[in-house]
């Protein structure tokens, strides 16, 4: 939740992207995670995931002029075009095959996908805070799915040292994330 | 269970998440909180989509400066512990500015030895009363920024205010010892 103060530093940016289109490029990095972990959550698999987050903000990009700022975090919206973009992809790419849960979604499914999301955001910011060889790894693994192999020859070590590697870089995200996954 | 096997089991899960299954249980409950913990980072965005979404949604933006900028950002930017370091650093230079700064003045000849060291005693107080301030709000400052949970600020409390601390520490001490070796204090 937005502080007031948060609220109207967040007006701000959003009014001076609006008069400056290339201000959108801090929108942008202050929402890619949590639209990106919203699109996974919602559509299970990667390719699914980049394709409605590209076109979340393309959506944004083209109708911030549109945008009217009434009080509520600028992320609402993104969300509101972020679910559509899901529908819509879904719809274009089966006609048959629904989005998963997508009718009659009850309020307590909303909100654990909710904390689903915030959990995959905090996740995904904290990796950017590992250590540079661990977040390297980690991004390799993840983000590139790259095997131990392929990750100890971009890196040029050996299996043994990148597993190790990979161990402490969960061990550090597990500190930081606290008690909650135990 | 030996590290090595621990490192095994742990990539083994890891394997069988990114191809997008579920870990089974290894036998050791460390290893399957963290296969818990990294099936959140299935999916985890693959770094040429970020940059290149942004490169597609605003290719004006590297010739506005945009682009320059974000790369000046990125040769410049440090781990956050370099970065926390360099900041205690600049604070202990605060601390001991009236040292060094009557140094030089006392060296280009523009003050006497005994005025600079009399200069020294009596801001030396100041000086390090407002580094201090400076301190304590840098660390407020990265804890409120970075801080989600209790457990996760006290151990990033902890471990910022011993980088911060120390950097001031060895910073401050060589300005002190810079105006002792110049017997100005």
């Amino acid at each position: 939740m937005l502080s007031a103060k948060q609220l109207e530093a967040e007006r701000r940016l959003v009014e001076s992207s609006q008069r400056h289109p290339h201000h959108f490029a801090d929108l942008y990095d202050r929402y890619f995670d949590r639209i990106y972990a919203f699109a996974l959550t919602r559509a299970g698999n990667r390719g699914a995931a980049e394709d409605i987050t590209a076109d979340t903000f393309r959506q944004a990009f083209e109708n911030l002029s549109r945008f009217e700022w009434r009080g509520v975090p600028f992320s609402a919206w993104l969300f509101r075009i972020a679910a559509n973009a899901a529908t819509t992809y879904y719809q274009r790419s089966s006609k048959e095959q629904a989005l998963p849960e997508l009718l009659g979604e009850s309020e307590a499914s909303w909100e654990n996908r909710l904390i689903e999301v915030e959990t995959r955001t905090q996740l995904f910011q904290l990796v950017k805070r590992l250590p540079k060889d661990q977040r390297r790894v980690i991004v390799m693994r993840f983000g590139e799915e790259k095997s131990i192999n392929e990750v100890a020859q971009a890196m040029g070590r050996t299996e043994g040292a990148v597993k190790a590697l990979q161990h402490r870089a969960m061990e550090t995200l597990r500190t930081w994330v606290g008690d909650s996954h135990d | 269970m030996t590290d090595e096997l621990r490192y095994d089991k742990l990539s083994t899960s890891i394997e069988i998440i990114v191809a997008g299954g579920e870990p089974t249980a290894t036998g050791d409950a460390d290893v399957d909180v963290l296969a818990r913990l990294a099936s959140g980072l299935r999916g985890l965005p693959a770094p040429g989509f970020k940059v290149g979404l942004r490169a597609e949604l605003l290719p004006g933006a590297e010739a506005r400066g945009l682009g320059l900028l974000a790369r000046l950002r990125a040769a410049v930017s440090f781990d956050r512990e370099t970065g926390l370091a360099a900041a205690g650093g600049g604070c202990g230079l605060a601390a001991g500015a009236c040292c060094v700064g009557g140094t030089v003045v006392n060296l280009l000849g523009f003050a006497s030895a005994a005025a600079v060291a009399a200069f020294i005693e009596a801001s030396l107080p100041y000086f390090v009363s407002v580094s201090l301030v400076m301190m304590g709000a840098l660390l407020f400052w990265v804890l409120r920024r970075e801080g989600s949970g209790r457990a996760m600020v006290t151990r990033s409390a902890i471990r910022a205010g011993a980088v911060v601390g120390s950097a001031y520490g060895v910073v401050f001490a060589a300005t002190m010892a810079l105006s002792m070796a110049m017997g100005l204090y």
